[in-house]
């Protein structure tokens, strides 16, 4: 792409600077529908702008009552539930965050969370991807059959499961297994994930075939092309995943709820659904609530860059 | 295509059967709780060290006490509550803890699917058994069987917010709130404070439960069984349509609801402790709950149920312990004898009993429960230890006695049962019809009630096996 | 030629070992998770029981006994409002919000955090907010706003014309943003020499959209689309926190009767019933899917 400057040449001064930071005010835009040499016109600046104000739109219908959420946890009980509602709480008190951060014990819960949750996204890429990526790629016979299944399966409700499901991890047919205060059922269930495996499978199949062919024909294994073509290109997609399954089960209280009596394996979800059953205020509770997103919000932040698709593997033409 | 599909789907279904087959001709692993001459139970309901580290720590000194004056009997503390997601799911795998709490309203249930332990034989061997009220008695046994354990149990009655109370001059001279005895004085009061303070003068949730008191006040009936056994879905009556009128006119006559008509029990709750609301329905645990959105316990005040034109009559209600099913004969008494010392079990006024009342009752304070309303006996009368109980409460009331005076007077009271099938759906199908009549000004109670009985006939009544 | 068929299938198998060997953890897992839980659960569904024990065979009577619930209908167009309503609600909006964010330039990171942010909003604070928002009386905060601009206080979830049209525009507020950050991602995996392309042989915006874009997301477009209707078909959780069904079953729906049958009745047969009725509803919602799924994959 020629530089903004270039075609400028022979023109006046202030319309040249004008152009200059027009380009490089939208000099990042590389993946979107517009081009830069789009933005080079009057129109397209227009229709920018108002993609804009719908977004801003969008960002205040979202962030207005996230943050009013996450100030509640600020005001005092009766503060809460008081008519008008307030938006702002009359004070911000941090040291009732660090009298709660001392009195329960985060840090025990955030590591078995962790573990848990980990855990359940290795098992998602892993199992569920391999699953994706046979179906998608390398499609042996009988696959058809069990993507359809794969399908049937996603629709079925789940409410008539819970109690055979749950006695079979108490007693596992394999080797009669007790698997109570253990994350493993969880993990068997994030492997079981039919959607993702028909999410991977949807989104292998926008790959290429071309690098694939390629590193064949060099007699790469079906694992390392997995690892070193499948999952840089669709690290978009699987990075997400990963965060969603992450943030699912950081969150997530009913299968702990079953599974796990051992308080030191006890995870913050469980904890945070227990407090219903306690005599802490609401406003504790709120703030209790903020520190079981904080987590997830971070891990949101830190890796969402990865959602980008900046790894683009050169030289395939679509 | 479909020829080549047909023999991997054929192959995976016979595989899962058999695998299915398989598992279930396997042997279950037996749990073994019996640890030479040390029985080992797990008890629930117990708080958690994290979330409630005061009311945990005095559990967890009771727990050590007990160990050391009972050294054949390990007690293990579970935090878990009773909840009904997972209840049936655990009571199937028998993950339950050995002994824990169940309401009252879930008793049919698990009676009918028996999933707790048979308990007439130590209760017997005790001399429990005939201790315990006759109406009780009934609720809890089955084919001489007994199920559960009564625990505690309670008068459903009306929580008044004394702030509202004061600030409308509706306190009497002797410090008794200026309460209503009658449904009518119940609409003038409401109406009185609404006018003095602009807050809604009494809120309730469209549930059935709590309309059944008020149905028999006015002289209806819901269900009722014929000589065949079958059951007969008879709330059509007038004296019930009387009842929803009074319900309806609470909303559209009076104007002295709360707007919203399908509030939830929690919400009233809110509601009711920031001073939204003057009067609702309530027990003591609920009020006590009002103190997790800000209550202050000085303004707790309550009433009991008011007379309606045939009856004077309210719900009684309560928690249970049970036992785990497949206990052992040596874990259920070992859960007896634990129950003897820390819940209302315990009969006979000794050192120890008075002591657990006393814990119970600093738990309470710790807990922020409500402690001074009087709960009713799920024994027979005339119990030193209930005795005890309450004049211990009394002195270590956090609340105001005076503003619960005409609570704790249960005199001239009828105490009922719910109704004994399909209790859930009932109330459901009331809630619904009060939902209709609170949403819909033109709607015609008796048509209304009409239908419901009709529809519940037949989805529910019709169907009991 | 029997044994020609049989020699070729196992040495299909052979060279098909390694793929075999890949998806294998994936199906133990679905065979464990949900194949046998659901074959219980099946079989289960035609018997008469006592908690989960069956207690004898009742042939179709479960099915019966749902089938003439006298709500079962009122809650099957329900559950079926809810899906068009959000088909409309829930599932436009992501897709218009990705695009957008996917033309950005400015401040991008904070605005998919910001977008992200209901999604992991606990369940608790979310219902609070909602219960504010739609409270009937002058003081809900919706009616705040209608009375600054000079209307009547409204009476928004009671009004059981539109009960479900505002429980689902709640789903979409807490779920949108997950949804959004899937579509956006599945932007970015888009070749951006196709673009190029495109505008070398003169494509204006919308064109570069319909012939790059869309093709590329029509998969997952799809799959997001089933899966979206899916999930509202099964729905539970909203209607049962928002309003627990009413106003008088207004907004009841099938999820929520399989689980007043199954929790609250101690019915799990005919829970179980109702499931599988579900499923074959499910099953001929699919097979369109298939259909244009076909379609999808022809046009790559």
């Amino acid at each position: 792409m020629k530089k903004a400057s270039d075609v400028l040449i022979g023109r006046d001064k202030k319309e040249k600077r004008k152009n200059i930071r027009r380009s490089y005010l939208f000099q990042n835009m590389n993946k979107g529908v517009l081009t830069n040499a789009d933005m080079k016109q009057k129109k397209y600046i227009v229709f920018y702008s108002v993609l804009v104000l719908i977004i801003i739109i969008c960002e205040l219908i979202v962030l207005v009552p996230s943050v009013w959420m996450i100030l509640m946890g600020f005001k005092d009980s009766s503060e809460l539930y008081q008519t008008p509602v307030t938006f702002f709480p009359k004070e911000i008190n941090l040291s009732k965050l660090w009298k709660l951060w001392k009195q329960m014990n985060f840090i025990k819960y955030y590591i078995n969370t962790f573990i848990m949750a980990i855990g359940a996204v290795a098992v998602d890429i892993v199992v569920c991807g391999f699953a994706g990526y046979v179906l998608s790629r390398l499609k042996p016979k009988g696959s058809g059959i069990i993507f359809k299944i794969c399908f049937w399966l996603m629709i079925l409700p789940g409410t008539g499961r819970l109690v055979p499901l749950y006695k079979m991890f108490i007693n596992f047919p394999i080797g009669h297994v007790n698997m109570m205060n253990t994350y493993l059922p969880i993990w068997i269930m994030t492997g079981s994930a039919v959607f993702d495996i028909i999410l991977f499978k949807t989104t292998f199949d926008n790959i290429s075939n071309s690098l694939i062919e390629a590193s064949k024909i060099d007699g790469a294994s079906n694992i390392r092309i997995f690892f070193q073509i499948i999952i840089p290109l669709g690290m978009p997609v699987l990075i997400t995943q990963g965060i969603f399954t992450f943030n699912y089960q950081f969150g997530s209280f009913f299968w702990p709820m079953l599974l796990i009596k051992d308080q030191s394996k006890m995870v913050l979800g469980l904890q945070i659904y227990k407090l219903k059953d306690s005599s802490m205020s609401m406003d504790f509770r709120m703030l209790a609530m903020l520190f079981s997103i904080l987590p997830q919000l971070l891990v949101f932040a830190l890796f969402q860059k990865y959602i980008m698709g900046g790894v683009n593997i050169g030289g395939v033409k679509g | 295509m479909i020829k080549s599909l047909k023999k991997p789907a054929v192959c995976i279904c016979i595989l899962s059967l058999l695998l299915a087959e398989a598992a279930g001709c396997g042997k279950k692993s037996e749990k073994n709780n019996d640890d030479g001459n040390v029985t080992v139970i797990s008890v629930g309901d117990i708080p958690s060290a994290d979330i409630d580290p005061e009311a945990n720590k005095i559990c967890m000194k009771r727990i050590s006490d007990f160990e050391k004056k009972h050294p054949e009997i390990k007690i293990e503390p579970d935090t878990y509550v009773f909840s009904p997601d997972t209840y049936a799911a655990m009571a199937e795998a028998e993950t339950l803890p050995t002994t824990y709490h169940l309401p009252f309203t879930q008793a049919k249930l698990v009676i009918d699917m028996e999933y707790t332990a048979d308990v007439a034989g130590v209760l017997k061997k005790e001399g429990i058994y005939e201790q315990i009220n006759d109406t009780i008695l009934e609720k809890i046994s089955k084919d001489g069987k007994i199920y559960l354990i009564p625990e505690s149990c309670y008068d459903s009655g009306i929580a008044l917010n004394m702030k509202l109370f004061r600030e409308s001059d509706m306190v009497n001279e002797d410090g008794t709130p200026k309460a209503p005895t009658t449904w009518e004085e119940l609409v003038e009061t409401a109406q009185k404070i609404k006018e003095k303070t602009g807050k809604d003068g009494f809120s309730m949730p469209a549930s059935g439960w709590r309309f059944m008191p008020v149905a028999w006040s006015f002289g209806g009936e819901f269900l009722e069984q014929t000589p065949d056994g079958k059951w007969k879905a008879v709330f059509d009556s007038p004296e019930v349509t009387e009842a929803l009128q009074y319900i309806k006119d609470l909303k559209w006559k009076y104007k002295v609801l709360q707007e919203n008509a399908l509030i939830s029990t929690d919400d009233i709750n809110q509601l009711f402790a920031s001073g939204e609301t003057a009067m609702m329905f309530a027990e003591p645990g609920q009020v006590s709950k009002c103190t997790i959105y800000g209550m202050e316990l000085g303004d707790v005040g309550m009433i009991q149920m008011p007379a309606g034109p045939k009856k004077h009559v309210t719900l009684m209600g309560g928690t249970y312990s049970a036992v785990r099913k497949g206990a052992s004969e040596k874990e259920i008494e070992a859960v007896i004898t634990w129950l003897k010392e820390t819940s209302s079990l315990g009969l006979v006024l000794s050192d120890e009993v008075k002591n657990s009342i006393e814990t119970q009752t600093e738990l309470d304070l710790t807990s922020k429960n409500i402690v001074g309303a009087d709960m009713i006996s799920p024994w027979k009368s005339d119990n030193p230890v209930e005795q005890y109980r309450k004049q211990l409460r009394q002195e270590k009331a956090n609340i105001n006695l005076n503003y619960v005076k005409l609570y704790n007077d249960k005199s001239n009271i009828e105490f009922r049962e719910e109704e004994p099938v399909a209790t859930n759906a009932l109330y459901r199908t009331l809630g619904d019809c009060i939902q209709e009549i609170w949403t819909n000004e033109n709607a015609d109670c008796a048509a209304v009630l009409k239908q419901a009985a009709s529809d519940f006939q037949k989805n529910h009544l019709d169907n009991l096996k | 030629m029997k044994r020609g068929i049989f020699a070729s299938a196992v040495r299909r198998l052979k060279s098909d070992s390694g793929a075999w060997l890949l998806i294998i953890p994936a199906l133990l897992c679905i065979y464990f998770s949900i194949i046998r839980p659901q074959l219980l659960a099946f079989i289960w569904s035609f018997c008469s029981m006592k908690g989960y024990t069956i207690t004898g065979f009742a042939g179709l009577d479960n099915f019966k006994v749902v089938l003439t619930d006298t709500l079962f209908l009122k809650t099957f167009f329900n559950t079926l409002k809810y899906v068009m309503y959000s088909a409309v609600i829930g599932f436009i909006p992501p897709i218009i919000v990705a695009l957008i964010m996917n033309e950005l330039i400015h401040f991008r990171k904070i605005i998919r955090v910001i977008i992200y942010l209901p999604s992991i909003m606990p369940a608790v604070a979310v219902s609070l907010l909602w219960y504010f928002m739609y409270y009937p009386d002058q003081t809900g905060l919706l009616n705040v706003l209608i009375i600054k601009l000079g209307g009547n206080p409204y009476t928004w979830l009671q009004d059981g014309r539109f009960t479900i049209l505002y429980i689902v525009v709640s789903m979409a507020w807490s779920a949108s943003g997950a949804t959004v950050i899937y579509y956006f991602s599945a932007l970015q995996g888009i070749n951006r020499e196709l673009y190029e392309a495109a505008v070398m042989d003169g494509a204006g915006v919308l064109y570069r959209l319909r012939v790059v874009t869309l093709p590329y997301m029509s998969g997952i477009l799809l799959l997001f689309f089933v899966r979206h209707l899916i999930g509202v078909f099964n729905i539970m959780e909203q209607p049962m926190q928002m309003t627990n069904g009413g106003p008088n079953n207004a907004s009841v729906t099938l999820g929520l009767l399989n689980y007043r049958y199954a929790f609250e009745d101690g019915h799990p047969q005919y829970a179980l019933a109702l499931s599988v009725i579900m499923f074959i509803f499910g099953l001929i919602a699919t097979v369109g899917y298939f259909r244009l799924n076909k379609k999808v994959e022809e046009n790559r």
